[in-house]
């Protein structure tokens, strides 16, 4: 067996956590706000992994010998901005407020209206390929949604019949979402149980 | 120049230039995104050191008195353990921290789909056909109606997510049988019906997006042509 | 076959030569190495012919030098009318050597006589004379036995031009013997089926003039009777090829110094020859020419060669046919081959075109390795200086050309074709085909600059000019109404109520959930509402703070200070809100500002999620929302979630909706201007956008009919344009 100190952590702590939850009584339940507290803990430093991660990466492409990428400077240098003046600062300055809504929501919120005029040409262009009768059930629901969306037949509300059909367009989707929704539950359950049984170990790369 | 009115040109420009990429990308665009990377990692590990390192690990190391320390030397081992996965050669040292991580996150996620989801749009799914509270003399057979089109919607389509097949003695490949082959086909209907209802979400929000950034856009020139 | 192999030091020579270049020794044993070759002279052989027949008369050959001159530009000397063919001497030589007298020889029989010969009665006279031995009388002396072509065999002064002369070979026949016309032996259409035996004609030695006593009479009226016959069909003249070919059987022998032995039955019972030609000759001077120099093609030098007694009677040389006296040199190119050796003087022949046609069957045959020659005298080593001797040096260094084998390969038909069908499948498999041409991508970059520019500009017009065309929705969903009442129950308490915020949108969406939250976080703070926001993403804290100040502003008697808290970021997901729900002390102890936040004034006395009045939760995507819905919903019991989401993700959370999980829920810019609607908002934000948004909106619609029609279209055009 691959890994078996890191498999039997896994598996002791998923099985107390998940005891602790069907159990919720002490100290089952202590040790599960434990084991959940330092999962906490422990998904923090990995996020701090993943921005070093980014930084190494980045430094490499910058010192490489072949095909130096001097963008990768920009993004060092911002970093080494922002990080001192958050750790100087504190991240409840209202400089570093700014930083949040004045240089990433803009550039995020324009980035998603660039997305907008994407979407619309990749609507434009359904059809440029052939498609079946999935891409016309498909085109037909995204119209009809847009138009309802839009609040163009909100002025329909007063003709019985046309309000009738909408809620029932409307709650059309709902069947299909549902589906969705188990089958994306019933994975998670699959999953989690495989990982607990110790049949997946993701954790062993 | 009050502050204000420089974060705000920042903004604006900022927004331009992203919004110059409807015409094709450039060096600004790349630019300008490799600095919003940086912000953004920078900003994140300042919140992750205040928010998470010095409350849960470095603060209680240092205050709580030795008997209880211990709850804490163990995150702490395992926060460090977790580091070195930076390193290609030494990352099997953070598999005990990615274990339990997994671990706990597994087990959360097992409980939760099990209670939160299965358990309540199963619910969701019958409360239709429950007319006691049905007022109206032609309401419950809508609702009973709906209820019967949302659960054969429901249905079908968690059937055209049944990928089992079976292969018969006289076929090379398998094929689903054909009591789950009508109900994935009827399935596939209403996937592509909510499929385009979630197409049409998106470009609304996308247009809200674009439609507020613009109206940042108007909002800086008035003061300035006025 | 144009040169000859010296024996002695395997040089190379012409066929002419009678020394070698080299080491200048004789090639031949009987030749006169300063002897010239004789010149060659197409009428030769009949001038030879003629000279037999006057020396029979008159013991002389008689040439017709004005006539033999004017054709062939060279003079003829009495010598070379005493030339007897060489071939001929050669057979006569060795019949000498090996056969008994004729005169002892019995008669052939006539089943072994070719056909023309089968009939003794039928014989001419000087074909029996020969036959017996005797001299043959001239023609007129033989009298009406004389065969018609020597009858009719003009003399010198009858001969007609030679170009008006063309003779009709197609009576050269067995058949027409005595029928009439010009009979000229048959010989070459007797010959017999079965192949003859080879004749080494290398060891006949040339006929010199001391060897011819007697020549051959030809009557004079042969040569007019064969120029009075009709022009016949011409066989197709041989080329210079064909004619080397024809003459190849003839080579064979004659680059062989030394000539093998002829045995008198390979030469009579083959039926080949006429016995007369076989007449030795009576003087011991005999010579047979070298195998080198023998002229074939000269029937003048093998009548020559033929016993004078035996032979008819020359007739004139006026007398001879054209055709005899046709210039066949340009057939036979190599003419210079065949000069014979011991006769410088001979004139080059024409091979008349029986003779030529005649080839035998071992034209082709592989030539002998190594011709034997008795009188041979071994020129080099310790038995120099005998004879009859095995060749020793000389038949080393003397070789023949290798017979030339074609590299070609053989390939039938059949085969070929099988291979061009393989070339053809392999050619395709290593083929490279072109590239597929690169797709521009221009037409893409038009279509999103065009459809970009006018989804702006039409915005941009709804924003600045703000027309207000647009209705307000008044179809306002169930799950917003409930949104609506329970906020208003809540806030209309007597408590103001502890509300904890759930904050999980990114900075892209801030635009459409900031614009559609400030609404509903205002009317929070018109109740007083204590506000605990917490994030599962690391923006959220700062976009917290930013509504709550955008809020803020429009409600100036809120103190934000002290009713809201902000409890900052849970990293983990589903685990931080499971620990959140489990104990929410414990998961997120301090706010931002570094506060002890349970022992706040605001979360004073709060130990659970579930001591909060309701959790509103600000959402963008459907997983954080589950999440909300999977961990913390459990453990809040009957409290509200209230959910103000994304247009993007509505569609996905309406099933929590419908199950009751999600108490009432707003989504997108619609339910915001429905939120607004339903609380009369005047100047709300979502107002001054709803032009523009139904704007666009109706815009994309119209764009998507537009481009799924055509290109569809276009689709059924090109689906039926390929079948």
């Amino acid at each position: 067996m691959r890994a078996p100190l890191s498999t039997a952590i896994a598996i002791a702590a998923g099985g107390l956590t998940l005891i602790g939850l069907l159990i919720p009584a002490d100290p089952l339940l202590s040790i599960r706000i434990r084991l959940v507290e330092w999962a906490v803990a422990l998904a923090g430093v990995a996020g701090l992994v993943a921005i070093l991660h980014l930084l190494s990466v980045h430094w490499r492409k910058l010192t490489a010998r072949r095909n130096k990428n001097f963008n990768s400077a920009f993004l060092l240098i911002a970093f080494i901005i922002t990080f001192i003046t958050g750790i100087l600062l504190k991240p409840s300055h209202p400089t570093m407020q700014k930083i949040v809504t004045h240089i990433q929501v803009p550039i995020e919120a324009s980035l998603m209206g660039v997305l907008a005029i994407s979407l619309t040409v990749a609507a434009i262009r359904l059809f440029q390929r052939r498609g079946g009768w999935m891409s016309v059930l498909f085109a037909i629901s995204a119209l009809v949604f847009l138009v309802i969306g839009s609040g163009f037949l909100s002025a329909s509300a007063n003709i019985p019949v046309l309000k009738d059909v909408l809620a029932a367009v409307i709650a059309l989707p709902i069947a299909g979402a549902r589906g969705i929704l188990l089958g994306v539950a019933l994975g998670s359950l699959t999953t989690g149980l495989r990982v607990l049984l110790g049949s997946d170990r993701p954790y062993s790369g | 120049m009050a502050p204000d009115l420089l974060w705000t040109l920042i903004a604006f420009f900022l927004t331009i230039l992203v919004l110059s990429y409807v015409l094709g990308d450039n060096a600004l665009f790349r630019f300008i995104m490799m600095v919003f990377v940086g912000i953004s990692a920078g900003y994140a590990a300042v919140l992750i050191y205040y928010q998470v390192l010095l409350p849960r690990l470095i603060i209680p190391l240092m205050t709580v008195p030795a008997p209880g320390k211990a709850v804490f030397i163990i995150p702490a081992v395992l926060g460090i353990l977790l580091l070195f996965k930076l390193s290609p050669r030494l990352s099997a040292l953070g598999n005990p921290s990615m274990a339990l991580l997994t671990g706990v996150g597994a087990a959360v996620a097992v409980g939760g789909a099990v209670t939160g989801t299965l358990f309540g749009q199963i619910s969701g799914a019958i409360s239709p056909f429950d007319l006691a509270g049905v007022q109206g003399g032609g309401s419950w057979i809508t609702q009973l109606l709906g209820g019967i089109v949302l659960l054969g919607g429901t249905v079908c389509s968690l059937a055209y997510f049944h990928f089992g097949a079976r292969k018969k003695d006289d076929e090379n490949t398998g094929s689903q049988p054909v009591l789950i082959q009508i109900p994935a086909r009827i399935g596939q209907v209403f996937i592509a019906i909510t499929l385009g209802a979630l197409f049409a979400g998106v470009l609304s929000a996308a247009l809200a997006a674009l439609i507020e950034r613009l109206a940042f856009l108007i909002n800086v020139i008035k003061p300035l042509i006025s | 076959m144009s040169e000859i192999i010296c024996p002695f030091c395997g040089a190379e020579n012409p066929i002419e030569a009678v020394a070698c270049f080299n080491c200048k020794k004789q090639l031949y044993d009987d030749v006169d190495p300063d002897a010239s070759p004789p010149p060659r002279d197409e009428m030769e052989w009949l001038k030879d012919f003629r000279g037999f027949a006057d020396d029979r008369s008159a013991g002389t050959i008689k040439a017709t030098e004005a006539d033999q001159s004017s054709e062939t530009g060279e003079t003829t000397t009495g010598d070379e009318e005493s030339d007897v063919p060489e071939w001929l001497a050669r057979i006569r030589a060795l019949k000498e050597d090996e056969t008994p007298a004729p005169a002892e020889e019995e008669p052939v029989e006539p089943e072994e006589l070719p056909a023309y010969l089968g009939n003794e009665a039928e014989l001419p006279d000087w074909i029996k004379e020969i036959k017996q031995g005797d001299v043959p009388q001239p023609l007129e002396e033989a009298g009406g036995d004389m065969p018609e072509w020597l009858k009719n065999m003009a003399g010198p002064d009858e001969l007609p031009a030679a170009e008006d002369i063309t003779p009709d070979l197609s009576m050269i026949s067995p058949e027409s013997g005595a029928e009439g016309g010009i009979q000229l032996p048959d010989i070459p259409y007797d010959l017999p089926g079965e192949e003859p035996a080879e004749v080494d004609l290398g060891q006949f030695t040339p006929l010199t003039d001391d060897t011819v006593d007697e020549a051959v009479d030809i009557p004079d009226d042969l040569f007019e009777a064969i120029a009075s016959q009709p022009e016949p069909e011409q066989p197709p003249e041989p080329t210079s090829a064909e004619s080397q070919d024809d003459l190849d059987w003839l080579d064979t022998d004659i680059t062989q110094p030394e000539p093998t032995e002829i045995k008198e039955e390979q030469l009579t019972d083959s039926g080949d020859l006429p016995e007369w030609m076989f007449e030795p000759a009576e003087t011991e001077a005999d010579t047979v020419p070298e195998p080198g120099e023998l002229d074939f093609t000269t029937l003048d030098a093998s009548l020559a060669a033929i016993d004078g007694e035996n032979m008819p009677a020359a007739q004139s040389e006026a007398a001879l046919p054209d055709w005899l006296l046709e210039d066949e040199a340009e057939n036979f190119a190599n003419q210079a081959e065949f000069q014979s050796e011991g006769a410088p003087n001979l004139e080059v022949g024409e091979m008349p075109g029986w003779l030529h046609a005649m080839r035998p069957l071992e034209a082709a045959a592989p030539e002998l390795a190594s011709p034997m020659d008795e009188n041979r005298v071994e020129p080099t080593g310790p038995l120099a200086g005998y004879q009859g001797l095995l060749p020793g040096e000389g038949v080393v260094t003397q070789y023949s050309r290798p017979p030339v084998y074609s590299a070609r390969m053989q390939v039938t038909d059949k085969q070929r074709i099988y291979a061009t069908l393989f070339e053809t499948l392999i050619v395709d498999e290593t083929r490279v085909g072109a590239p597929p041409a690169e797709k521009s991508t221009t037409p893409q970059l038009v279509l999103r600059m065009s459809v970009g520019l006018v989804l702006i500009g039409v915005i941009l017009m709804a924003l600045i000019f703000n027309p207000g065309l647009a209705a307000s929705p008044t179809l306002v969903p169930p799950e917003s109404v409930v949104f609506y009442d329970t906020l208003q129950n809540l806030t209309a308490a007597a408590t103001p109520p502890r509300v904890l915020v759930g904050l999980d949108y990114e900075p892209s969406l801030s635009g459409e959930l900031s614009t559609i939250a400030a609404s509903v976080v205002e009317d929070w703070m018109a109740g007083n509402s204590g506000l605990a926001f917490v994030s599962l993403n690391l923006s959220g804290p700062a976009l917290a703070d930013d509504l709550v100040n955008k809020a803020g502003a429009r409600v100036p008697a809120y103190l934000a200070a002290e009713r809201v808290i902000n409890l900052g970021y849970l990293p983990g997901g589903a685990t931080a809100l499971a620990a959140l729900a489990a104990d929410p002390t414990r998961a997120a102890p301090a706010s931002v500002d570094g506060i002890q936040a349970w022992n706040s004034l605001l979360l004073q006395g709060m130990v659970a999620v579930s001591d909060f009045d309701a959790i509103v939760l600000l959402t963008d995507n459907t997983e954080n929302t589950r999440a909300w819905i999977e961990q913390v919903k459990p453990a809040v019991g009957s409290t509200p979630l209230l959910v103000v989401s994304s247009a993007q993700a509505a569609p996905a959370l309406q099933p929590y909706v419908q199950s009751g999980q999600i108490s009432g829920m707003i989504s997108g810019f619609t339910g915001g201007a429905a939120y607004e609607q339903l609380t009369q908002a005047q100047n709300g934000s979502i107002r001054s956008y709803w032009d523009a948004y139904q704007a666009g909106m109706l815009l994309i619609a119209a764009f998507m009919l537009l481009g799924s029609l055509g290109f569809g279209i276009m689709n059924i055009f090109r689906r039926t344009k390929k079948a």
